[in-house]
């Protein structure tokens, strides 16, 4: 197991008045190597959930194993900083971390702080920006400067140049376009299958989710509603009228085929999926 | 964030929560003037006493102002020092081989103390019971006699409230920004004087552009809704003043007449 919460409770501004409990008693284990993904409303605790996975907050109860790291609540957890080199947290509207004076000093900006040499930071800032689509010619331009798409990307970078064994993110495509956050996506498959990271990832979006998450975490009021496949969650109806959630648009367009008599097996995830079964079947 | 006690609303419901802001900011100033006229122990018991009476009033727990207090032992130390070095009247108290305390030092650095430990309880009393924006209100209020002479006291008062609406999203927005670096491996607490000063760069950078983009999209929100600075306006909620009001007002001004005959006859 990559990551193991046990009976994990978490409470901001614990014992003022205005104390509030986010997470309640989570016991959840997410696999390595998998493409994980964590949903639930606003407000739900995911957020602090995933804030957990690299000890920027630490448990108000319970512990924590990540890799080989354990985090106990109210005890001094010291390795901190290693273990934020092996999880990556990129965060939502990550563009709000740029800072450095060209895109390449900013994508570097990790490695070297997790101890790397100047050029192999560089080297690695190289990689990671070639890996989001950021052109050599761009490498010398403010961070500032760019589009709301590319800055995402030129933060996404920043954490992949640290390159972590285990990669989340929070809300990753908010606020790009179709295209921009489809290819996000992809790169994060590819990270998952090519590279075999395990990848942790918040979202809106469940058409994203269905389409691409092999386990999907359901988060609701601060507790774990449901954890387990994701085809098997989106079958589940009562999960979904339960918690208000919206069926992907594939599955949507599936379950109106099936009704009209195509066979169509509960694996066909995608839209490619979808057709070529009904390819098959008519031909 | 547990520590910025200071300046924070508290969402009770208590007498004081209740009463207009214009009569807080008020009586807060009669009492502020009250605090520094005396020169009498006693009279500063009495003070004590009033001011404590307030604190209970308002169901603030005592040890949420004393958290307030923390910051500014610093500054009393500091006050000593200055003062012992400084002041050579009264009689000598204490001769050591290198200095010489005089009485008057030690009491003047006392009388400073107390003034402002009543000044800090009396206004972390007000900010605690009021929210940012009924003080804006208020302020607004009590400012808008100085309109004669083209004080532009609603423009101010909405600069007021705006600083005070952006404090927690700045702070969020510092948080966020600080979370995101740490991730990066910044160390905000230790490390050699180059990287605490890289860390604070890390994070200084990304909030002065981010408070930039959101002042400019606040600017172009408020013209989107027609908001001209000066323009004759209503309010939602009107501030009106009721009987514990008026009581209060009297109740600080007697204070402080009972306090100036004191420094006069005392």
């Amino acid at each position: 197991m990559a990551i193991t919460f046990k009976s994990l409770s978490y409470i901001y501004d614990e014992g003022m008045p205005y104390a509030h409990k986010a997470l309640d008693d989570i016991n959840l284990n997410i696999s390595e190597n998998k493409i994980t993904a964590i949903i639930g409303e606003t407000g739900s605790g995911k957020s602090t959930l995933v804030e957990h996975l690299n000890a920027l907050l630490l448990p108000s109860a319970g512990s924590l194993e990540i890799l080989d790291h354990v985090i106990v609540a109210k005890e001094k957890n010291k390795g901190l900083k290693k273990l934020r080199a092996e999880v990556g947290l990129v965060f939502q509207f990550a563009e709000y971390q740029l800072f450095e004076e060209s895109i390449l000093k900013d994508a570097a900006f990790g490695p070297k702080n997790f101890g790397f040499s100047e050029e192999e930071a560089i080297e690695r800032g190289k990689k990671a920006l070639n890996m989001v689509g950021i052109p050599e010619s761009m490498y010398q331009r403010s961070p500032l400067d760019l589009s709301g798409g590319q800055k995402r990307r030129v933060a996404i970078a920043g954490i992949l140049a640290i390159d972590p064994k285990i990669l989340v993110l929070d809300e990753p495509t908010a606020g790009l376009d179709p295209k921009g956050a489809k290819e996000m996506i992809d790169l994060f498959v590819e990270l998952n299958h090519k590279h075999h990271k395990t990848v942790v990832i918040v979202s809106h979006d469940n058409d994203v989710v269905y389409n691409y998450a092999d386990e999907t975490v359901l988060m609701s009021g601060g507790k774990v509603a449901y954890h387990g496949p994701t085809l098997d969650l989106f079958e589940d109806e009562k999960l979904i009228n339960d918690n208000n959630l919206l069926l992907p648009q594939t599955m949507v367009f599936k379950k109106a085929l099936i009704e009209k008599g195509f066979k169509i097996s509960k694996e066909a995830r995608t839209m490619d999926m979808i057709v070529n079964e009904v390819v098959r079947v008519i031909k | 964030m547990n520590n910025l006690v200071f300046g924070k609303y508290i969402p009770i419901d208590s007498t004081i929560h209740r009463l207009d802001p214009r009569t807080k900011i008020i009586s807060l100033f009669l009492m502020i003037i009250s605090i520094f006229i005396p020169k009498n122990w006693w009279v500063y018991l009495f003070l004590a006493i009033v001011v404590l009476s307030v604190v209970f009033l308002s169901r603030i727990r005592l040890g949420m102002i004393f958290k307030a207090f923390k910051p500014m032992i610093f500054m009393m130390v500091f006050l000593l020092v200055i003062n012992v070095l400084s002041v050579k009247t009264g009689y000598l108290l204490l001769h050591l081989s290198f200095i010489d305390i005089y009485s008057d030092a030690v009491f003047n650095t006392l009388f400073i103390v107390v003034r402002l430990l009543l000044m800090v309880m009396l206004t972390s009393c007000l900010t605690a019971t009021t929210k940012p924006l009924d003080l804006t209100l208020g302020i607004e209020h009590l400012l808008s006699p100085l309109k004669i002479i083209h004080f532009p006291a609603h423009e101010v008062a909405m600069m007021i409230s705006i600083a005070l609406r952006f404090i927690p999203t700045i702070i969020e927005e510092t948080m966020r920004i600080m979370n995101s670096q740490k991730s990066r491996g910044v160390d905000f607490e230790e490390g050699s004087m180059s990287e605490k000063l890289m860390a604070i760069v890390s994070l200084i950078v990304p909030l002065f552009s981010v408070a930039f983009e959101r002042a400019y999209e606040l600017a172009d929100a408020m013209e989107a809704r027609g908001y001209i600075p000066g323009a004759e306006r209503t309010r939602l909620r009107v501030l009106k003043y009721h009987f514990v009001d008026y009581l209060f007002i009297f109740v600080s001004l007697v204070v402080m007449t009972l306090v100036i005959l004191s420094r006069i006859y005392l």
